[in-house]
C-alpha cells in the first residue's frame, strides 16, 4: 500500500502500470515526462517512482540523476523499450545511478509487482 | 678567147714586152752613153772652166794690185818735191805710206799664193821676183824708224815695181785666158759633136728596133686598149659595187682639196646627190664637233706616219641628228712620200654601236653581278693564269684587275703560304676534268687567315674541250669556328646529357617504384597524333595483367565497365572540349573478369590558342576504398536502420506494454472455464513472441566492434535460423540439422549470426528464382542446413588446407537453385558482385561474409554447378570446449 508515481511519454504505458499497480492496491500518481515528474515529486513525497529512461524534454537518465539528488532514500525503478548508448544499454546505466531495479518492456504486472515490493521493503 | 689564142696573145704579148724591153734598154744605153760623155766630157770642161775661172780671178787680183800700187804712187808727192814738204804733211804721208805697205804686202801675199798655184814654167820668174819685193819691203819695214820719210819713198819705188811686175803678169794672164777659152770653145764643140753622134747612133738604132717592133707595139697598143676596156669593165663594177655596198665611199685628193663622196656616203646622211660640194670641208662640217679633234688627229697621223686611219665618229645628217659610222682610209703617196690622195669609206655602225653598247651594258652587268658576288670568282686558265677575277678578293689585297690578270692564282700571295702545292694540284685536278672542292685557308692583309669553301671547276667549250678552270669561294671562317665550338658544345652537352641520363634513370627509378608502391598509373595522350603513353602500371590497373597489349584509346575503353563507358567518354570529352575537371571514379573490368574501381584525375594541356595538346590522366586502384566507403555507407544504414530499428522497437515496446501485460491480467482474472482466457492466452503468446523478435532484431540491427566470446556455433545457427524464418515465405522449408554436440568456437556473435543469416537469405533466393543464374523458382525448393564437427586427423578432403591438423566446425547452407557457373563461383565473394538485379541486392553480403569468417580464422567456400543448386560451407576452428567455459560474457539483448 504505497503511493508511487509513474512517469512515461506513452499514455498506454501509463495506464497499464497505473492498472497493475491499482489492482494489487497502491495508490498510482502519473507524469508525462521528468520535469512534470519532480514537481510531482516535491508536491506530494512518493514513497516509489517508477520512470521510463527514453523520454523527451528531461531524459531519464536526468530524471533518475534529478530524483536521487534530491531525494536520496527514493526507491526509483527504470523501465526501458531498448536503447542503447554506444556499448552499454540505458537500463544498465540507470543501475549504475542507483536504480533498484532496471524492467525492459514489456513486462508481465508480476515482473512489476514482484520489483515494486522489493524496492519497497529496502 | 681561146686558150690558143690567149697563149699568143700572151706569147705576142711577151715578145711585145720583151722588145719593149728592148727598146727601154736601148734608150738607156743610149741615154747612159750620152751621160757617159757628156760627164767625161763636162768634167774636162769644167776643169778648163775652173782654169780659166782661176786665171780670171788671178787677173782680177793683179788688177787689185796694180791698182792700188797706182794708187799709192800716185798719192805720193812729186819725188822732186820731197824736201819742200812740210812737216804735218809728212807725218801723214808717212802715216798714209805705212797703211799702204800693210795693204800692198796683203796683196802680194795673196798674189803670190795665186800665182804658186800655176804653171811654174810660165809664172815662176814673176813670182821670184815678187816674193823678193816682198822681203825687200819687209827688211825696210824693219828698219823703219818712224819718221823716215825716206822709207816712205822708198816703200813708193817698191810698189811702183810691184805695179809693172803685175802688170807683166797681167797681160801673160790675159793671154792665158784666151788661150784657155779657145780650148774650151774647141772642147765644147767636141762634146757636142760626140753627144750629137751618139745620138744619132741611138736614134738610128731605135728606128731600127721601132720599125721592127711596131707590129708588137700595136698589139701592145691594143691590149693598152683591152686593158683600158677592162679598166672600164672594172670601173663599172667599182660603180655597181659602190652603189651595192652599204657603205659609203670617199675620195680626197689633198692637193686640191677635192673631196668625191659616193652616192651612198650622201644617201647615208640623208643627203641627194648634188646637195653638197665634193670638197673636203663638206666632211669636215659635218663631223659632230666633239669629234673634229679625233678625226683630225688620226688623219695626221696616218698622213705623217702611217698610222692606220681606222676611228669611228659622228656625222650630221639632213635631219640635224648625227649618225655613228666608221670611217676608213689609205693615202697614195708621190715619189717623195708625200701623200697626194686618201681614199675610204665609212659605214653606218649604228647597230653595232648598239649591240656593243648592250653588250658592253651586259658586260658591266655580268661584272656587277660578279663583283657582288659575297665570295671570290675567277676564271683561270688551265695552268693557273688568271683570266678574269671579281673585286672581292681584289679589295681584300688592295690590288686591281691589271695587277693579277696573267699572273699565277697561287702566286697572288693571297694564300696560307705553305699552301699553294695544294691549291695548285687543285687547279691541276679540275683543268684535267675533276670538280674539286676543298677548304683552304686563304690570307688577307689586314683579316688574317680566313677559311675558305672553295670549289675549281672545268669550263668547257661547245666541242667539250676544257678551255678554263672556274674557281669560286666563299668565307666560312665564322662558320668553321662556330663549328668548332658546335662541336665542343655537343661534346660537353653529350657529358651533360649522360649525366642527366642518369640521373633521370634514377628519377625514373624512383617515380617507378613509387608508382608500384601506392598502386597508381599515369597516362598521356597526343590529342593531335592519338599517341598514348601508359605507364607501367596502368596495364595491370585496367586488368591487362602481364599481357602486353596496345596502349589505344579503344583498349582503355573497352577495359571500362559497359555500364560506366559512356559516363568516361563523355567525361573526356567535356574536358578536352570545354575545360571541365576531369576527375571521375569508374570501374574496369580486368581480361580475368574482376571488377575494380578506379579513380581518374587529368587535365588537358592547351597549346595559346586553346587548342588541346595533350590530356594526362592519373589513375589509381580505389576499390579497397571504395568497398571501404561501401562498407561505411552500408554500415551508416545499417546504423540508420539499426536507429530505425531502435526507435521501431522502442515504439513497438511501448505498445506490446499494454497488450501484454493487460491480457495477462485480464486473464488471471477470469474464470479458468472461460472461453476468452483460451484466446487471450494466445494473444499473451503472441505478445511474448512478439517480445522476442523485437528484442532479436533490435540485437541484429546493433551489431558494431566485434565481440569475440567463446559460444556456441549451434546456438548462432538457431539464432540466425529464427529470424531467417520469420522472413521467409513459408513455401519454402528450411531444413536444419545442427546436432547434439556443442560446437565451441570463439566468435563475435552477431557477426557470426548475420553471415549465416546470409546465406540462408541468398539460398532462398536462389531458390525462388531471383538469382538470375538459373531458372525459375522450384516448387520444390529446399534450403538444407547441416552443422557438423571435423576431427583433427579427420581426413574428410574438403577441408581447406588452412585448417588442415585442427579440429574445426563445418556449416553448410545447401539449395538446390539454379546454380552458378564456373565464371560466378570464381567471383562471387568480390565486394560489390552480385547476380541480382540492380537494387535487389548490394553484393556486400557474400564479401563481407568471407570477411567475417576470414577474420575468424576460417574459410568460407561455396559448391556449385550450373542446375545443381549451391552449397556454402563455412570452415572455424574449434575452441577447446572447457577452456573458455566458466563466465561467457553473455549481453542483455
Amino acid at each position: 500500500m504505497a503511493r508511487i508515481l509513474v512517469i512515461d511519454d506513452e499514455d498506454l504505458v501509463r495506464f497499464t502500470i497505473e492498472q497493475i499497480l491499482m489492482s494489487a492496491g497502491h495508490v498510482v500518481a502519473t507524469a508525462e515526462n521528468g520535469a512534470a515528474g519532480m514537481r510531482r515529486q516535491r508536491e506530494i513525497r512518493f514513497d516509489l517512482v517508477i520512470t521510463d529512461i527514453m523520454m523527451p524534454e528531461q531524459d531519464g537518465i536526468e530524471t533518475i540523476r534529478a530524483l536521487k539528488a534530491e531525494f536520496p532514500a527514493l526507491p526509483i525503478i527504470a523501465i526501458s523499450g531498448g536503447g542503447r548508448m554506444g556499448n552499454l544499454n540505458y537500463l544498465d546505466m540507470a543501475k549504475g545511478f542507483g536504480v533498484s531495479a532496471a524492467i525492459p518492456k514489456p513486462f508481465t504486472p508480476d515482473e512489476i509487482l514482484t520489483r515494486v515490493e522489493t524496492a519497497l521493503k529496502h | 678567147m681561146s686558150a690558143a689564142e690567149v697563149k699568143k696573145e700572151a706569147a705576142a704579148e711577151r715578145r711585145a714586152m720583151r722588145q719593149l724591153y728592148l727598146l727601154l734598154g736601148s734608150i738607156v744605153v743610149g741615154v747612159l752613153a750620152i751621160a757617159l760623155t757628156y760627164t767625161v766630157q763636162a768634167r774636162f770642161i769644167n776643169a778648163g772652166e775652173a782654169e780659166l775661172q782661176r786665171v780670171h780671178q788671178t787677173t782680177r787680183q793683179l788688177a787689185g794690185t796694180i791698182e792700188a800700187a797706182h794708187a799709192a804712187v800716185r798719192m805720193a808727192p812729186g819725188l822732186d818735191r820731197a824736201p819742200s814738204v812740210s812737216a804735218p804733211d809728212r807725218g801723214a804721208f808717212i802715216a798714209a805710206s805705212v797703211l799702204e805697205f800693210n795693204r800692198m804686202t796683203g796683196a802680194i801675199d795673196e798674189l803670190v799664193a795665186l800665182l804658186a798655184e800655176e804653171d811654174a814654167e810660165r809664172f815662176g820668174k814673176s813670182v821670184d821676183r815678187l816674193r823678193r819685193a816682198r822681203a825687200q819691203l819687209h827688211d825696210l819695214r824693219q828698219n823703219f824708224r818712224g819718221d823716215d820719210f825716206d822709207f816712205a819713198i822708198a816703200l813708193r819705188m817698191h810698189e811702183l815695181y810691184i805695179g809693172i811686175v803685175a802688170q807683166q803678169l797681167r797681160r801673160t794672164h790675159t793671154s792665158l785666158a784666151s788661150e784657155l777659152t779657145l780650148d774650151l770653145g774647141a772642147r765644147r764643140e767636141v762634146m757636142r759633136a760626140s753627144i750629137t753622134l751618139i745620138a744619132l747612133l741611138v736614134l738610128g738604132a731605135l728606128t731600127l728596133l721601132a720599125r721592127h717592133s711596131l707590129g708588137s707595139i700595136r698589139t701592145s697598143w691594143a691590149h693598152t686598149r683591152q686593158a683600158h676596156g677592162a679598166l672600164a669593165e672594172s670601173e663599172a663594177r667599182y660603180r655597181r659595187a659602190e652603189r651595192g655596198t652599204n657603205d659609203g665611199l670617199w675620195d680626197w685628193n689633198i692637193v686640191t682639196g677635192e673631196n668625191h663622196l659616193s652616192p651612198r656616203w650622201l644617201e647615208m646622211l640623208g643627203y641627194q646627190p648634188g646637195d653638197l660640194p665634193y670638197r673636203l670641208e663638206t666632211f669636215a662640217d659635218l663631223v659632230h664637233p666633239d669629234d673634229k679633234a679625233a678625226v683630225w688627229a688620226a688623219v695626221d697621223r696616218h698622213l705623217q706616219a702611217g698610222e692606220a686611219y681606222d676611228l669611228e665618229c659622228r656625222l650630221r645628217c639632213k635631219d640635224g641628228s648625227y649618225l655613228w659610222v666608221r670611217t676608213r682610209g689609205e693615202a697614195e703617196r708621190d715619189d717623195s712620200g708625200k701623200p697626194t690622195r686618201m681614199a675610204g669609206s665609212i659605214s653606218d655602225i649604228t647597230e653595232q654601236r648598239m649591240a656593243r653598247e648592250s653588250l658592253q651594258g651586259e658586260r658591266d652587268r655580268l661584272r656587277q653581278i660578279l663583283d657582288a658576288q659575297f665570295g671570290f670568282v675567277c676564271v683561270l686558265k688551265p695552268d693557273g693564269a688568271i683570266e678574269e677575277v671579281n673585286r672581292t678578293p681584289l679589295a681584300l689585297m688592295n690590288l686591281t684587275r691589271e695587277d693579277v690578270i696573267g699572273r699565277t692564282f697561287w702566286d697572288i700571295g693571297w694564300l696560307k703560304p705553305g699552301t699553294e702545292k695544294d691549291i695548285e694540284a687543285a687547279v691541276t685536278a679540275a683543268a684535267e676534268g675533276a670538280v674539286v672542292r676543298n677548304d683552304i685557308v686563304a690570307n688577307f692583309p689586314g683579316a688574317g687567315l680566313r677559311d675558305v669553301d672553295a670549289v675549281f671547276q672545268p669550263l668547257r667549250d661547245a666541242d667539250g674541250k676544257i678551255t678554263n678552270v672556274v674557281g669560286f669561294g666563299v668565307d666560312i671562317t665564322e662558320r668553321k669556328q662556330a663549328e668548332t665550338e658546335l662541336a665542343k658544345a655537343r661534346d660537353e652537352l653529350e657529358i651533360r646529357v649522360e649525366q642527366r641520363t642518369h640521373e633521370l634513370a634514377v628519377e625514373r627509378e624512383r617515380f617507378q617504384i613509387s608508382q608500384t608502391f601506392a598502386n597508381i598509373g599515369t597516362w598521356d595522350w597526343n590529342i593531335q597524333t592519338g599517341a598514348l603513353y601508359w605507364s607501367e602500371r596502368i596495364g595491370p590497373l585496367f586488368g591487362y595483367e602481364d599481357r602486353k597489349i596496345e596502349t589505344t584509346y579503344e583498349n582503355f575503353l573497352a577495359a571500362i565497365h559497359p555500364d560506366d563507358r559512356q559516363m568516361v567518354i563523355d567525361a573526356v570529352n567535356a574536358c578536352v572540349e570545354k575545360g571541365e575537371t576531369y576527375d571521375i571514379e569508374h570501374r574496369v573490368v580486368g581480361l580475368d573478369g574482376r571488377v575494380r574501381w578506379l579513380s581518374e584525375k587529368g587535365d588537358v594541356i592547351r597549346a595559346a590558342d586553346g587548342k588541346p595538346i595533350r590530356m594526362l590522366g592519373v589513375v589509381q586502384d580505389i576499390t579497397a576504398r571504395r568497398a571501404a566507403e561501401d562498407y561505411l555507407r552500408h554500415a551508416q544504414k545499417l546504423e540508420s536502420l539499426g536507429n530505425l530499428a531502435g526507435g521501431v522497437a522502442h515504439s513497438l515496446n511501448n505498445l506490446l506494454v499494454p497488450i501484454l501485460a493487460l491480457s495477462k491480467m485480464t486473464t488471471d482474472g477470469l474464470p479458468k472455464e472461460s472461453p476468452a482466457r483460451n484466446a487471450l492466452g494466445k494473444v499473451v503468446d503472441a505478445s511474448e513472441r512478439a517480445k522476442d523478435l523485437v528484442a532479436r532484431v533490435l540485437a541484429f540491427s546493433r551489431r558494431e566492434t566485434p565481440e569475440i566470446s567463446a559460444c556456441d556455433l549451434r546456438e548462432i545457427a538457431a539464432d540466425a535460423l529464427r529470424l531467417a524464418q520469420s522472413s521467409v515465405p513459408s513455401a519454402i522449408r528450411i531444413k536444419a540439422e545442427i546436432g547434439e554436440r556443442p560446437v565451441p568456437i570463439l566468435a563475435d556473435k552477431p557477426q557470426i549470426e548475420a553471415v549465416i543469416l546470409n546465406l540462408i537469405t541468398n539460398a532462398v533466393a536462389a531458390v525462388n528464382g531471383a538469382n538470375g543464374g538459373g531458372g525459375d523458382g522450384r516448387a520444390d525448393g529446399r534450403v538444407a542446413l547441416g552443422l557438423a564437427v571435423c576431427a583433427a586427423e579427420t581426413r574428410f578432403r574438403s577441408v581447406p588446407e588452412k585448417l588442415r591438423g585442427r579440429p574445426c566446425a563445418v556449416l553448410s547452407v545447401a539449395d538446390n537453385g539454379g546454380g552458378m557457373s564456373a565464371a560466378v563461383k570464381a567471383r562471387v565473394f568480390d565486394p560489390f558482385f552480385t547476380t541480382k538485379k540492380v537494387g535487389e541486392g548490394t553484393g556486400l553480403g557474400l564479401s563481407m561474409a568471407h570477411g567475417i569468417v576470414e577474420e575468424h580464422g576460417g574459410v568460407i567456400e561455396v559448391e556449385s554447378e550450373p542446375g545443381r543448386g549451391a552449397t556454402f560451407r563455412i570452415f572455424l576452428p574449434l575452441i577447446d570446449a572447457g577452456a573458455n567455459a566458466g563466465a561467457p560474457k553473455q549481453k542483455a539483448s
